[in-house]
């Protein structure tokens, strides 16, 4: 953490960022994200076991677009987000400065793009097993079950979109729910209108989903529609051996091809 | 009326709600499901949690719902058929286990329904329902009724209020009309007693600040740089705003099928940026810091003069479900030392 | 009883599949009536979301068909749409909604006689699956008489 702060420190007092993005304390024994201007302000930062959030998800946001230079406490997560970014061309190396944070909570120092494709490479990768028992769960179950599965369990989604929100891929500045002439997705959070909601989410996510739960974290009654895109993560790497968040120049899986892509399902 | 007191025996309250239910009407009490506690349907006292400090949502939507029909609509040949949603067919609800917080939260809620016109289907199901809140034992880190003329044995906007006095007793409080409704027609659960003091039985929660300084230094608070300041973290979800049980804010949708159509009225967040964007593309909110400034504003500087109500009752909620640990208390007690 | 006609949606792009199936009508071949085209510029245009639509406006079965790889009009459309079905079907698949009922076929300008069998396998192939109605139903639930 001393190691951290140092770093926050040095970058800010030099002006080579304008914001450092971290956390600091929160509510009782939470961390929040935090936003440092000035290199006393560093003081409060933290990093602890409790530091899960996505950070990169507010290099999207209004409050990063008049600043030209950001640094960001980057665990393995930001790191691929950021190059998951990258390589749709939402964040440029210049303007962004990695402090990389191994899986183990520890500095490893500022990362330029190249090393933090590196360091993507090397992390952990590809679903938990719980995660996969839970996909294996349900496509075990019978179509109809299944179905009925997924009406109940998005049932209770009040489409607060926390779960875009949270997002760092979720960066559209008008996102297709809010495409209201015609209305693409409805409104209303009843059970046809969340189906769909997730539905398209999920399609959205694909290939472009790094895994970090933070969806699923942000919602206030717990619903784990991160399932939906981890499965498809799995399926995008299975099938057309791409994995988001590894390379910043690559295009994501969706926004290519190959011209040998499988098409036994084509008649 | 003038609050009467009586006593309740946990046994009995179970044959209340049994009775409750068996006379057909819907009793709502927190329930744990999934790892989450929430009002749901109840027929019998073994599925309430009575642990949870407050549940995740509030009980706003027992009569807001997140979504309903409030007409429907067909073409035919020669006509169009519109029909309103039959509010004589709500049917009769009771909420149990509601915190002092929950129940204080409908009256902002009501005021905002009956500004200028009072809403008849929100009015309709208010109407049907009663309110038999439980004071809170324990509080958390995240309540403050206390600093928003609230307390965890407050029995405003309640029917009926239950404070555990032993392991096996309730000392009721009959508040109302309709909590003496339910009383009268169950006088024999409940038993005779003097008044007692509840102090030694409730949670203590600090007060901070009070809503009336908060209101104070709003007035010349809307150009301060807190906002921007305090929001920075706000990913500009609505998850506060759905959960919380004074925030009334819905919007109109149509949904077609051919030659038939419904009207639904649904819940909607001035954290959204949607939520003022005009038809031109100009939106007058178009920061996160301003949408913020909003819920705070509308909650302690224009809700008290719009409707004699402060818009917030102190349950803690939006920040328990905020992702980012916007802590309002906290943001409020800031405000108040501004 | 009159036997089930599946309500059959054909989306499919306006350079093959659209003129391959005017040819169906220009050379006179027979196929099944029960089926809605609907004209897109490109396969690449088709929005999967189209295909839930289509199911809760009540159709039995979905046809989706383009141009042949290496034909598309705009060079790659179809291998983006391609890429976008595998995709779909699995998460379709998982969510427990019926892919039997959707069909992909290729299906260039000179293949009349095919999109005329396509259709009409596919009619035989829905009759046999009977009326969908879950995803349809839940997306009426909401809208009463
Ligand atoms: S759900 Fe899709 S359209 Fe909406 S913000 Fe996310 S990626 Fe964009
Ligand atoms: S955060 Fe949860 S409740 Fe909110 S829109 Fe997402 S899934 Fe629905
Ligand atoms: S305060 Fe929290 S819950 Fe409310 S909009 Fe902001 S991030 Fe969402
Ligand atoms: S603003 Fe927050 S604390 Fe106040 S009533 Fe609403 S949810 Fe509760």
């Amino acid at each position: 953490m001393e190691e951290i702060k140092k770093i926050a420190k040095q970058l800010l007092s030099e002006n080579k960022v304008q914001m450092v993005i971290g956390f600091e304390k929160g509510t009782a024994n939470k961390v929040r994200p935090a936003f440092f201007t000035k290199p006393d302000d560093v003081e409060k930062l933290i990093y602890n076991e409790a530091c899960i959030h996505n950070l990169a998800l507010y290099l999207k946001k209004d409050i990063c677009h008049h600043v030209s230079n950001v640094a960001i406490v980057a665990n393995p997560n930001v790191v691929r987000s950021i190059i998951q970014l990258a390589s749709e061309n939402q964040v440029k190396e210049e303007k962004v400065t990695i402090i990389g944070i191994s899986f183990e909570g520890k500095s490893i120092g500022i990362l330029d793009f190249k090393a933090a494709e590196e360091f993507a490479k090397t992390q952990p990768k590809g679903l938990k097993p719980e995660d996969r028992a839970f996909i294996e769960k349900v496509q075990a179950m019978p179509m109809e079950e299944r179905f009925n599965y997924w009406v109940e369990t998005f049932s209770t989604c009040v489409k607060c979109y926390a779960c875009r929100a949270s997002c760092p891929m979720c960066y559209c500045g008008k996102c297709n729910v809010e495409t209201n002439n015609p209305q693409w997705i409805p409104v209303a959070s009843h059970k046809y209108g969340n189906l769909e909601w997730h539905i398209m989410r999920a399609m959205h996510l694909a290939g472009r989903c790094i895994n970090c739960g933070e969806c699923t974290r942000a919602c206030p009654v717990d619903i784990p529609l991160n399932m939906l895109s981890y499965m498809l993560t799995d399926f995008v790497m299975d099938e057309f051996h791409a994995e988001a968040g590894l390379s910043a120049t690559y295009a994501p899986a969706l926004s290519s091809y190959t011209n040998i892509d499988k098409e036994n399902f084509i008649k | 009326m003038e609050i009467v007191n009586k006593l309740l025996d946990k046994s009995a309250l179970s044959a209340l709600i049994e009775r409750l239910s068996k006379s057909g009407k819907e009793v709502y009490a927190p329930v744990k499901e999934n790892g989450i506690t929430d009002f749901a349907k109840i027929d019998t006292i073994d599925t309430i949690d009575f642990d949870c400090i407050t549940t995740i949502q509030s009980a706003k939507s027992l009569v807001f719902p997140r979504v309903e029909n409030i007409l429907s609509y067909k073409k035919t040949s020669e006509d169009i058929v519109v029909k309103n949603v039959d509010i004589t067919a709500f049917p009769e609800v009771v909420a149990l286990g509601t915190r002092p917080c929950d129940a204080a939260g409908f009256i902002p809620l009501d005021a905002i329904f009956c500004t200028d016109n009072a809403d008849e289907i929100f009015n309709a199901r208010l109407k049907k329902l009663t309110i038999i809140s439980i004071s809170c034992k324990k509080a958390d880190e995240y309540c403050f009724c206390t600093s928003v003329n609230g307390n965890p044995g407050n029995t405003a906007g309640s029917d009926i209020l239950l404070t555990e006095i032993s392991d096996s007793t309730y000392f009721a409080e009959i508040v109302s009309e309709k909590g003496k409704a339910i009383f009268d027609a169950n006088t024999d659960l409940f038993k005779e007693t003097a008044a007692i003091d509840k102090t030694p039985h409730l949670a203590e929660v600090k007060q901070e600040f009070t809503a009336e300084a908060i209101n104070e230094k709003l007035n010349t608070l809307f150009e301060s740089d807190i906002w921007d300041k305090q929001s920075m973290r706000c990913v500009g979800c609505g998850a506060c705003a759905y959960v919380c049980p004074a925030c009334g804010c819905f919007d109109i949708q149509d949904e077609n099928k051919g030659n038939k159509g419904i009207r639904h009225r649904c819940w909607d967040s001035c954290g959204f940026g949607l939520f003022t964007l005009h038809t031109s593309g100009h939106n007058p909110r178009e920061k996160q810091s301003q949408r913020w400034r909003q819920r705070i504003f509308h909650k302690f500087s224009y809700q008290p003069v719009q409707q004699k109500q402060f818009g917030c009752v102190g349950c803690g909620r939006c920040s328990r479900a905020c992702p980012a640990d916007m802590n309002i208390a906290e943001h409020l007690k800031e405000i108040a030392v501004n | 009883m009159s036997e089930f006609e599946p309500k059959i949606v054909a989306f499919v792009c306006n350079w093959c599949t659209y003129a391959g199936a005017d040819l169906t009508g220009t050379s006179r071949i027979k196929y099944s009536s029960n089926v809605r085209i609907v004209r897109f510029p490109c396969t690449g245009r088709i929005d999967y979301m189209l295909l839930t639509k289509a199911f809760a406006g009540g159709a039995d079965g979905i046809i989706v068909s383009g141009c042949h790889p290496n034909d598309c009009h705009y060079t790659s459309g179809n291998f983006y749409a391609r890429r976008r079905w595998m995709v779909f079907r699995r998460l379709c698949d998982f969510m427990g909604i019926d892919t039997r009922r959707i069909i992909f076929s290729w299906v260039s300008a000179a293949e009349g006689a095919k999109w005329a069998q396509i259709v009409n396998s596919a009619n035989e192939e829905f009759k046999k699956l009977g009326p969908y109605e879950n995803y349809h139903k839940l997306s009426t639930q909401e809208i009463f008489e």
